[in-house]
């Protein structure tokens, strides 16, 4: 199953595409699976590694979280709105 | 009311949209872009970019919980993407209540909340380049 990632900010400089697309054999799988691949797909994200937040479905995920290749997903960078 | 727009913040519209005949007190807090910043002494221009439809859901979710918890009249949160001079608005929240107390308290809460819970990037941009400024951990918003 094909996984598209939105980036945004440095995730999506650093990538240099505004969505990342990682494949697995099987679903559901855990965020920390999700970022682990994501990291040796995208080495560039790597130094930011630390200070990455998932989102599925537009909420803050926790690692422990399950998602499927239908979930709305993105990798999200230190925020600084205002 | 909530909104994320590329276009200029009209001022004077977000105060006059929380008018009430039943409030007090209106706080109105305006965010505008710096000609400095801890890293960079001259700063130009700042670029806004944002998830929008996780930021409309975060913003949705401060709206509720300011009017649910200082019991406001009205409450407006217009936050502006792309790229903007100096001076220029970047975000404006205006409440209105009953008393001027819960009003600068739901303001308060308002800004700070949204800079922990709504995912918004910001890049400074300067005669020697351009960084992202360095910002927080995004946190759920529950």
């Amino acid at each position: 199953m094909k996984f598209k990632i939105k980036l945004f900010g440095s995730t999506r400089e650093a990538v240099g595409q505004k969505e990342a697309e990682v494949t697995f054999n099987h679903e559901p799988i855990t965020v920390t699976e999700l970022k682990s691949t994501l990291y040796t797909v995208y080495p560039a994200l790597v130094s930011g590694a630390g200070y990455l937040v998932v989102a599925v479905n537009r909420k803050v995920a926790d690692d422990t979280a399950t998602v499927t290749s239908t979930d709305e997903l993105a990798l999200l960078p230190l925020v600084s709105g205002g | 009311m909530i909104k994320i727009t590329q276009d200029p913040i009209d001022v004077s519209a977000v105060t006059d949209s929380v008018a009430d005949d039943g409030s007090g007190a209106t706080v109105l807090f305006l965010g505008t872009v710096r000609d400095h910043s801890d890293e960079t002494s001259q700063v130009s221009e700042m670029y806004y970019e944002v998830y929008t439809e996780m930021a409309e859901a975060a913003l949705k979710e401060i709206e509720d919980e300011a009017i649910r918890r200082w019991k406001l009249k009205k409450f407006v949160a217009i936050h502006r993407v792309g790229t903007m001079q100096v001076g220029e608005v970047s975000v404006a929240i205006a409440v209105s209540a009953e008393h001027r107390k819960e009003a600068f308290e739901a303001c308060q809460y308002a800004i700070d909340t949204i800079k922990k819970t709504v995912p918004l990037w910001k890049k400074e941009i300067s005669g020697s380049g351009s960084r992202w400024v360095k910002g927080v951990k995004l946190e759920s918003t529950k």
